[in-house]
């Protein structure tokens, strides 16, 4: 397709690209490149070098230095990579999903179902972003902490099921439910944009002739809309899903740095670099601790970014270029 | 003009309501115990007092009756007196911070307001400015060096920026300290002879005409109002040059050049203002999204604002200090809303006289 | 001496794609008081030949790589930039295809025409106003003086396209240069534009250039009318000639699709067969061949230049269709042979 062809040739998204596969190999090879310890309960959960509180400068043995409680920094960041993808794919999915439902009845059908779903989704849109985010996790935590959740541990358990393959027979691992409650909070506050934008572009869609022609032909709503409204659609939620994972990695990061997402010794990236919250003064002897983590971060969410921005480019109609 | 704001007003009231509606559902997915409280500073550890205050304060009654009461408030059964209700103040009790949440949110919200003010200046300034820069030198080395940093800028987490930052500028020069003041100019502050009119210290240095507090004070803002900034001076950036990218293509700049005016007064008089139009309206929201910056950046920095007190409170699962922070954020957040769109109904010629 | 000469102007774009030769090497003049009218299709290269001859092709991607524009025995194309602005909008003005487009959406009319008088005339803003005002009376736009302070969207189709005509008379040009001014319009309006032109043009004196497709309002409004296809001239010469004489094959082509009232018809409509060339990848000879009815072996090897068939009448062409026989279209032969 053209625009794969075009996605390779610029040189911006070329370097997201390569960023994104070196990622996704380091991701699918974490296991060799930093070997889970024999009695490890979870491979998630990072080896510690004994307990001592002063992390330790990069070593023979810890290459990235150890955080506070000797964890070591480079299974952090291998282990992380998996951890990043997981989340980011994982909350994208659903977002784009519920998004997806909401704008697409939306758009659709009009009248009142209308006007409704557009009220709640500004509600929704009438909270920060991250505050929404920090309170529902807390707010989850408190209910999960609990034991019974009732329906929403239905959520709970169809999010294990996607992110962490876990059956739903079994009880959730508490060291994956804070994961997934700070999931769960961006997830329901994440849906927003996507809903709007195809309910935009069905809009747009809708009023173009050629849906009424087949409209006009006798086509089935369905048809209609599957077959001619949503390809319309689907393009720019591509661009936006693709812009918007790094976002969610960072959202996501953000609520593990503050102690709600991801618990202390998992490995991700934001949670490690809370660990450099106590060490604020002494922070350049201890840059090990923010550099690594961080420095994987950044290139993560800047290679969605690349990619999304040069696609957007690429979708974009008016660059694109008409000859008059 | 008048119906488009009519509009809005209208539309306002609805949000409002939905918003603490959500806020209640949320509210409501606690138990009465966790949600005690929302009426009383102290909760006993006894088993039957507890009851008894769930029973007080209709903590058990139907969800409907309970938001109502939550917003308006509920007689007290004992004394007679009304207590709580949203509208009337009253956002409950914050176990973290020791006082009603409102008293808190009053007590930290100069700090946090005097942050993003002074982030706004760069924020808007520079980004706008550059973001202008960058189209009219479209693919040559001033736009492909601000987009590089535009979209490294956009792809830093807040948290590890502030902290290399601090590493940088703090534990290794020196030179920018966290946290709002230095120890002298902190006694000096609540000391008697300074008069805190605002409760921002720069604003109060100036207005007590205190120049070496002044200092002191944006000292300690540099680093968070960079941070702070940071990422919305990226985005901010990115949609300037855009917009003005797609002004540069629009065919009345081909009628003023043609009548010969000259170029860089074409660019000024009639590319950047229809550029900025949407420009108003991403900057106004980008600046009610430093509410979600400041929780990170008040983290890092030791700096006791709102966001900060969020972030202590989620930790502790102080549920109803979170949830009386994010509602009163979202308030604003909704006016806040309303105000830039008020501004670009009055800045469009086409809206404005409709 | 003529007032505007272009010699062989060349101007090019480059691309993605390649380079397009929007403008390959066209040469004509225009009179002082005249009105040339310029017609071809979509593409054709008219927008372009006249932006070039303002110099307001955008450079990138665009770029006049050859040529001589002579206005009043000056070469515009040598001009620095502040004499070619000397001369934009005062000696030259250019009205534009869409009103809607044309016209900022954020400054008043007023504002928009003052700045012409402003910068040419040395007027201030009392002077400038009162002007306007004037001219937007001239060009029939009632309550001129309170209308001023009106934005472009509080005007209807005609009126801002009045508007834009009063903006490129302001200073009083020697030449009009209008690229399509009545295409975005309504048939009636249309025609008021026309009149207003007429009217204006006769009470002025200045020289016009009129670029559309519409080969009805040329044979209504231009003295002489030039014709071009791809980026080339083909025929060039009063407009009664080039309607009861016309001599190149695309012309004709042209001319045979065109519904007549004082004729019976009784076939179809004749429509020329094929599309237009790729700017990018223009054929060594004639750009026309593939589709000429007319069309020899030197039609697709060696371009033909512009030379006079007649007093003032030049096309460019190998072939003299008085005298040569129709044959299918070398395309449609193309065409036959792959099915």
């Amino acid at each position: 397709m053209k625009v794969i062809k075009r996605l390779l040739t610029n040189p911006t998204s070329l370097t997201g690209i390569i960023l994104l596969a070196i990622f996704i190999i380091i991701a699918i090879l974490a296991p060799q490149l930093a070997p889970v310890p024999e009695r490890s309960r979870d491979a998630y959960m990072i080896p510690r070098d004994g307990f001592s509180s002063t992390p330790a400068g990069p070593s023979d043995e810890h290459i990235f230095g150890t955080t506070e409680g000797q964890y070591d920094i480079y299974y952090g960041v291998i282990w992380g990579t998996r951890t990043a993808f997981r989340i980011g794919v994982v909350i994208t999915l659903f977002t784009t999903m519920i998004g997806l439902f909401v704008g697409a009845i939306s758009g659709f059908y009009g009248g009142w179902l209308d006007e409704i779903l557009m009220r709640i989704t500004e509600i929704f849109q009438a909270f920060p972003f991250l505050l929404a985010a920090i309170t529902l996790t807390s707010v989850l935590q408190t209910i999960y902490g609990r034991g019974e959740a009732g329906p929403l541990m239905f959520l709970a358990k169809l999010l294990a099921l996607v992110t962490f393959g876990q059956s739903p027979t079994a009880e959730i691992d508490p060291i994956q439910l804070q994961i997934l409650t700070g999931m769960l909070a961006i997830i329901i506050f994440g849906w927003m944009t996507y809903a709007r934008v195809i309910r935009g572009n069905i809009l747009a869609v809708k009023s173009f002739d050629y849906a009424l022609a087949a409209r006009t032909i006798g086509a089935r709503d369905m048809r209609i809309l599957f077959r001619h409204l949503l390809p319309n659609a689907v393009f720019p939620v591509l661009v936006i899903a693709s812009m918007n994972i790094g976002s969610y990695v960072l959202t996501f990061a953000a609520l593990s740095f503050l102690g709600l997402g991801a618990q202390r010794g998992y490995a991700d990236w934001g949670q490690m670099i809370s660990f450099a919250r106590n060490w604020v003064p002494s922070l350049a002897d201890h840059w090990y601790i923010v550099v690594y983590p961080g420095v994987a971060i950044v290139l993560f969410v800047l290679a969605w970014n690349l990619v999304g921005d040069a696609l957007r480019d690429i979708l974009d109609p008016r660059l694109t270029g008409s000859r008059a | 003009m008048f119906r488009y704001i009519v509009r809005r007003l209208l539309i306002m009231p609805i949000l409002l309501i939905g918003v603490t509606m959500l806020i209640f559902l949320m509210l409501s997915m606690l138990t009465p115990y966790e949600r005690a409280s929302l009426y009383v500073a102290d909760i006993p550890k006894r088993q039957g007092a507890i009851e008894g205050i769930i029973e007080k304060y209709g903590l058990d009654a139907p969800i409907p009756v309970q938001y109502w009461n939550w917003m308006v408030g509920r007689k007290d059964p004992d004394t007679g007196e009304i207590v709580g209700g949203v509208l009337r103040g009253d956002l409950g009790w914050s176990k973290v911070g020791k006082g009603s949440v409102a008293t808190v949110i009053g007590r930290r919200l100069p700090a946090t307001a005097e942050l993003a003010l002074w982030s706004a200046i760069p924020l808007i300034g520079l980004s706008v400015w550059m973001g202008i820069q960058a189209a009219v030198h479209h693919n040559k080395l001033p736009d492909q060096v601000l987009r590089v940093f535009a979209i490294i800028g956009w792809s830093i987490p807040t948290f590890v920026f502030g902290l290399l930052v601090l590493m940088i500028f703090y534990a290794r020069l020196g030179w920018f300290p966290p946290e709002r003041l230095s120890n002298w100019a902190m006694r000096l502050v609540q000391s008697g002879e300074f008069t805190r009119y605002t409760q921002m210290n720069s604003i109060d240095a100036l207005l007590n005409l205190r120049f070496d507090v002044f200092l002191d004070s944006l000292k300690h803002l540099v680093l968070p109002v960079v941070t702070l900034s940071v990422v919305s001076w990226a985005f901010l950036l990115r949609v300037t040059r855009t917009s003005m990218l797609d002004t540069l293509r629009e065919d009345y700049m081909t009628t003023a050049r043609a009548k010969g005016l000259a170029e860089a007064k074409v660019i000024r008089r009639h590319a950047v203002p229809n550029a900025l139009i949407p420009v108003i309206t991403v900057g106004g929201l980008t600046l009610i999204g430093l509410f979600n910056g400041v929780v990170i950046t008040e983290t890092v920095f030791n700096y006791p604002g709102m966001g900060s007190f969020l972030a202590e409170a989620a930790l502790a699962l102080d549920v109803v200090s979170v949830l009386g922070v994010t509602l009163f954020s979202s308030f604003v957040l909704i006016f806040g809303n309303l105000i830039v769109d008020v501004l670009y109904g009055v800045v469009d010629p086409r809206i404005r006289l409709e | 001496m003529a007032l505007l000469e272009v010699n062989g102007l060349k101007t090019q774009f480059f691309t993605q794609d390649g380079v397009v030769k929007a403008v390959d090497g066209i040469s004509f003049y225009v009179n002082e008081g005249e009105t040339l009218g310029i017609v071809g299709e979509s593409g054709c290269g008219k927008s372009v030949s006249v932006l070039s001859v303002m110099r307001l092709i955008p450079q990138p991607p665009g770029k006049i790589v050859g040529g001589e524009v002579l206005f009043d025995g000056d070469n515009l194309l040598e001009m620095k930039d502040d004499e070619i602005r000397r001369v934009r909008g005062n000696k030259i003005a250019m009205i534009f295809q869409d009103p809607m487009t044309s016209l900022n959406p954020v400054l008043t009319i007023g504002r928009q025409i003052n700045e012409a008088l402003e910068l040419h005339m040395g007027m201030n803003k009392e002077e400038a106003s009162k002007r306007s005002a004037e001219l937007l009376e001239m060009v029939g736009i009632p309550e001129a003086a309170m209308r001023l302070n009106d934005y472009p969207h509080q005007f209807s189709g005609g009126m801002r396209q009045r508007a834009m005509i009063a903006m490129g008379l302001a200073c009083n040009p020697r030449l009009l240069i209008a690229d399509e001014p009545t295409t975005a319009l309504d048939v009636t309006i249309q025609a008021q534009i026309v009149e207003l032109v007429k009217r204006l043009r006769d009470e002025i004196g200045m020289a016009i250039i009129w670029i559309t497709h519409d080969l009805g309002v040329v044979a209504g409004l231009a003295d002489r009318m030039m014709v071009m296809y791809a980026g080339h001239a083909v025929e060039e010469a009063p407009v009664k000639e080039v309607y009861g004489n016309p001599r190149h094959p695309y012309t004709l082509g042209l001319l045979g699709s065109l519904p007549r009232l004082d004729e019976v018809r009784e076939d179809r409509l004749t429509s020329i067969e094929g599309l237009p060339p790729d700017l990018i990848a223009l054929p060594p000879g004639c750009p026309f061949e593939p589709r000429c009815e007319f069309a020899i072996d030197k039609c697709r090897e060696v371009r033909p230049e512009l030379e006079p068939v007649g007093p003032r009448h030049r096309i460019a062409c190998w072939v003299d269709v008085t005298q040569a026989e129709r044959r299918t279209p070398p395309a449609a032969v193309e065409a036959m042979k792959a099915e």
